[in-house]
C-alpha cells in the first residue's frame, strides 16, 4: 500500500503545473549559471596576477582594515549593507571625530598628516598599523565604530576574521593541487553546483507542497480523503517523501550532468575523481535545504488553509540570501543557504566543515519536527477537532 | 447493523447546531430531512467522524465513533460538494481512492470495473474528473463511497442540482446500494425521500422533530389536506386562511392545494379531501410544531 500510494503522490506532483514550473526554473537557472564548464588552469610562474588568497594573519587584518577606514574617513562616506542592500553612511562632526581619534590612536598617523591628506594637500599618506596594538583592542575600537555606523559595516566582528591579499605563484601552485588532491576535482564542482542550486532550493519547493497541501481542499476531494482508511502519519509521510523525491532527482540529474563535465576535466589532467561526489554533496548540503522549505510548506499550509507558507518561506528565502552577500565563499553559520560560491578553495572549505554539519543538522531536526507538527495539525483536521485560520475567515466571510 | 446516536449535542460557537439527538437507524435506506440549516449536515459529519460531538453517544455497527479508524473503515461518505482531482480520470481517481481505502491492486482491480459501470461510468475511464457533469460527479461519488464495500453509507444532499432524469438515475441507485447496509440519505428535497426512504427523521433549528415511518408520518396530516378550484379573485383570502401547499392556475380559475391550520378549521364550498403527499406531510409538521406557516 505504502509504494502504491508513493507512486501515486510523485504521479500527482509530476502532472502539476507547479512542478513544471519548478523544472523550467532550476533547469534555466542551471543552464544560466553553470551552463559553461570553467576548468581551472594550472599556474605558470612568472605572471604578475595570482588572484587573491585569504588570510587570518591579524595584522595584516589591522592594515587592511585601518586603510579602509582611513578612505572613508577622507570621503567621509562609509559603506554598510544592512539587510544585504548597499547604504552608504554619513557621519556627523562629533562622530568623525570620533573615528579621527580611532585613526590616531591605532595608527602611526599624526593629526596634522591626516588634516593635510584630508585637505588635498598630501597626495599620498603612508598608514601603519601603531606599534604594539593588540587585536583585542583593535576589535573593541572597531565594535564602537560598529555602533556608530550600524548593521552590515566593514567593520563587523566576522569581517574581523580574515581579509585578502594577492597571491603568490606558490600559492596559486598549492591552491591547483589541493583542488586535484583534496578536492578530488569533482568535489570542488559539487560545492559550487551545492552554491547555486541551494539559493533556489530554499524557496521553490515551498510552493510544490503549499499546492499540494491546498489541492485536496481546492478539488473539494478533503472530506473523501480524510475519510480513508490511511492514516495521518502515513498520508502526511508518503506526500512529504515523494515532494522529496521529485524535488530531488532533477536536481541530481542537473549535478550529474555537472559531474561529467567535471569527470572529464579530471581524466584530462589525469587527476583522480570521485563518481559519487554530487550525490554525497546533495544529499548533506540541499537535502537538508530542500526538507526546510518543504517541511515549512506543509506545516503552515495544513495549519492555516492559506498559501502563506510562501510568504513566510519567501522572506526567510530573501533574508538568508542577503545576509550571506559579503562572503559568498564559506559563509555559513546559521543561514539556511550556505554559500561557497568558488571552485577549490579546499582550506576555507575545511575551515566551515564543522559549522557546515552542525547547520545542515539542526535544519534537518527542524523539518523533521515540522512533519510531526504537520502530522499532529492533520490528524486533528479529520477528526474536526481543529477549525484553521484561514477556514475560519473564509467560513465567516461567506 | 444498526446506528444508535444517544443525548447527541453539537454546537458552534454560540449556536446549538445538534441538540440532544437520539435516534436509532436501521438497515436500509434511511432519510434525513430538513430546511437547509436544520443541523442535517452536522450530523452527517458526526457519523462520518469528521466532527466531534460535544456530548453524547454515538455507535455504528456497535462501534463508538470516537474509534475513528474502525469508523471509517466500515463507513463511505459522499459529502454535499464531493469532488476530486480534476485532471484525473474516473478509473484513476477510483483507483487513488482505492489505495487510500487500503485495497490491494487485485481488490481494485476487481472491484473498479465492477463499480463504475453500476453507476454507467463504464465508458468514461478517462473521462477527467474535471469535465464531468454534475450528475457523473455524484455517480462517481457513490462509486468511491462503496468502493471499499462499507455497511454504513451517509450521503449528503446528492441530488441537489440534478436534473430530474439524474435525480431518478440516482435515487436508483441509492435503492440498490441499500439492500445489504445502511444508507443514511440528507436532503431538503422530499421528491427524493418520498421515493427511497422507509424511515426517516426530520430535522429542524439542531433537533429531531421526527421519526418514524413514511406511512406514520402521511397519517400525520390525513384528513387535513383538501384542494379545490377558486377564480383568482379568492386565492389572496384562501391563502391567508388556509396553509396552501401548491396552486396550478388555468386562465381565471386557480387549483389550490391546501392543508388546514387546525382540524375544526371550517372549509369552503367546492373544496375536496385528497391523498396526502409527504410534501404536504411535512409542511403540516413544520406548522404544528413551529408554528411557522413563513414558508407558505
Amino acid at each position: 500500500m505504502f509504494l502504491a500510494l508513493l507512486k501515486k503522490e510523485c504521479s500527482c506532483y509530476l502532472r502539476s503545473v507547479t512542478y513544471f514550473i519548478y523544472l523550467a526554473a532550476i533547469i534555466l537557472f542551471y543552464v544560466s549559471q553553470m551552463g559553461d564548464f570553467e576548468t581551472v588552469e594550472k599556474p605558470v610562474p612568472g605572471y604578475e596576477d595570482y588572484g587573491f588568497v585569504r588570510t587570518t594573519d591579524k595584522e595584516l587584518i589591522m592594515q587592511n582594515k585601518l586603510q579602509r577606514l582611513l578612505q572613508e574617513y577622507v570621503t567621509e562616506e562609509y559603506t554598510t549593507y544592512p539587510v544585504g542592500f548597499y547604504k552608504a553612511v554619513r557621519l556627523n562632526d562629533k562622530e568623525q571625530n570620533e573615528v579621527k581619534e580611532i585613526l590616531l590612536h591605532m595608527t602611526n598617523l599624526g593629526e596634522k598628516e591626516l588634516e593635510a591628506y584630508c585637505n588635498g594637500e598630501a597626495d599620498e599618506i603612508k598608514l601603519e598599523v601603531k606599534k604594539g596594538l593588540s587585536f583585542e583592542e583593535f576589535s573593541s575600537e572597531m565594535e564602537k565604530l560598529c555602533g556608530m555606523l550600524g548593521a552590515g559595516s566593514q567593520y563587523s566582528k566576522e569581517k574581523l576574521e580574515y581579509t585578502e591579499i594577492p597571491g603568490t605563484y606558490e600559492q596559486a601552485l598549492a591552491e591547483y593541487e589541493s583542488l586535484i588532491k583534496d578536492d578530488k576535482v569533482t568535489n570542488a564542482y559539487a560545492r559550487l553546483f551545492c552554491d547555486y542550486m541551494g539559493i533556489l532550493l530554499a524557496v521553490l519547493p515551498v510552493f510544490l507542497a503549499v499546492t499540494r497541501s491546498l489541492r485536496d481542499r481546492k478539488a473539494c476531494a478533503q472530506q473523501v480523503i480524510y475519510m480513508a482508511k490511511t492514516g495521518s502519519k502515513t498520508l502526511v509521510f508518503v506526500r512529504f517523501l515523494a515532494a522529496v523525491i521529485v524535488t530531488v532527482v532533477p536536481v541530481l540529474l542537473l549535478g550529474g550532468m555537472q559531474m561529467l563535465q567535471a569527470v572529464y576535466f579530471a581524466k584530462s589532467i589525469h587527476a583522480q575523481y570521485d563518481l559519487f561526489a554530487c550525490v554525497k554533496y546533495t544529499g548533506f548540503w540541499l537535502l537538508p535545504t530542500i526538507l526546510i522549505s518543504l517541511s515549512v510548506g506543509f506545516f503552515l499550509t495544513e495549519l492555516t488553509d492559506s498559501a502563506i507558507a510562501v510568504f513566510v518561506q519567501g522572506i526567510w528565502w530573501f533574508t538568508s540570501i542577503f545576509l550571506s552577500t559579503d562572503n559568498l565563499v564559506g559563509s555559513v553559520g546559521w543561514n539556511l543557504i550556505p554559500r561557497f560560491n568558488t571552485v577549490g578553495e579546499f582550506s576555507v572549505y575545511g575551515q566551515m566543515k564543522e559549522q557546515l554539519f552542525k547547520n545542515r543538522l539542526v535544519y534537518t531536526g527542524i523539518a523533521i519536527l515540522l512533519m510531526i507538527l504537520t502530522v499532529l495539525v492533520y490528524d486533528r483536521k479529520r477528526k474536526g477537532e481543529f477549525v484553521s485560520a484561514g477556514t475560519k475567515l473564509r467560513n465567516r466571510k461567506s | 447493523m444498526e446506528i444508535c446516536l444517544k443525548d447527541v449535542n453539537k454546537s458552534y460557537g454560540p449556536k446549538h447546531a445538534l441538540k440532544d439527538i437520539s435516534l436509532r437507524i436501521p438497515q436500509g435506506m434511511f432519510g434525513l430531512l430538513g430546511r437547509n440549516g436544520a443541523g442535517k449536515t452536522t450530523l452527517m459529519k458526526v457519523l462520518a467522524t469528521l466532527l466531534q460531538a460535544d456530548s453524547g453517544e454515538i455507535s455504528v455497527c456497535g462501534t463508538p465513533v470516537k474509534n475513528t479508524a474502525k469508523v471509517r473503515e466500515m463507513t463511505g461518505y459522499l459529502p454535499q460538494d464531493f469532488s476530486m482531482y480534476g485532471n484525473m480520470g474516473a478509473y484513476e481517481a477510483m483507483d487513488y481512492l482505492g489505495v487510500l481505502s487500503g485495497l490491494t491492486k487485485a481488490e481494485r482491480k476487481e472491484r473498479i470495473p465492477v463499480l463504475l459501470e453500476r453507476v454507467n461510468l463504464q465508458n468514461n475511464y478517462r473521462t477527467k474528473v474535471k469535465a464531468m457533469s454534475g450528475g457523473m460527479r455524484r455517480r462517481l461519488g457513490i462509486a468511491q463511497a462503496i468502493l471499499h464495500d462499507p455497511k454504513v453509507l451517509i450521503v449528503d444532499e446528492p441530488t441537489a442540482g440534478l436534473d430530474p432524469e439524474e435525480r431518478v438515475r440516482f435515487r436508483n441507485l441509492l435503492c440498490e446500494t441499500a439492500e445489504e447496509r445502511i444508507v443514511i440519505l440528507s436532503t431538503h428535497i422530499v421528491g427524493d425521500i418520498e421515493a427511497t426512504c422507509e424511515n426517516i427523521a426530520i430535522m429542524d433549528a439542531g433537533e429531531i422533530i421526527y421519526k418514524g415511518t413514511v406511512a406514520e408520518l402521511l397519517s400525520f396530516a390525513d384528513g387535513n389536506v383538501y384542494t379545490a378550484d377558486i377564480s383568482r379573485m379568492e386565492l389572496e383570502k384562501v391563502k391567508h386562511e388556509y396553509l396552501v401547499t401548491g396552486m396550478l392556475t388555468q386562465g381565471n380559475h386557480v387549483t389550490v392545494r391546501f392543508l388546514l391550520r387546525e382540524e375544526t378549521q371550517k372549509l369552503f364550498e367546492g373544496a375536496a379531501p385528497c391523498e396526502v403527499s409527504v410534501e404536504d406531510a411535512y409542511m403540516y409538521l413544520m406548522y404544528q410544531k413551529r408554528g411557522d406557516a413563513s414558508c407558505f
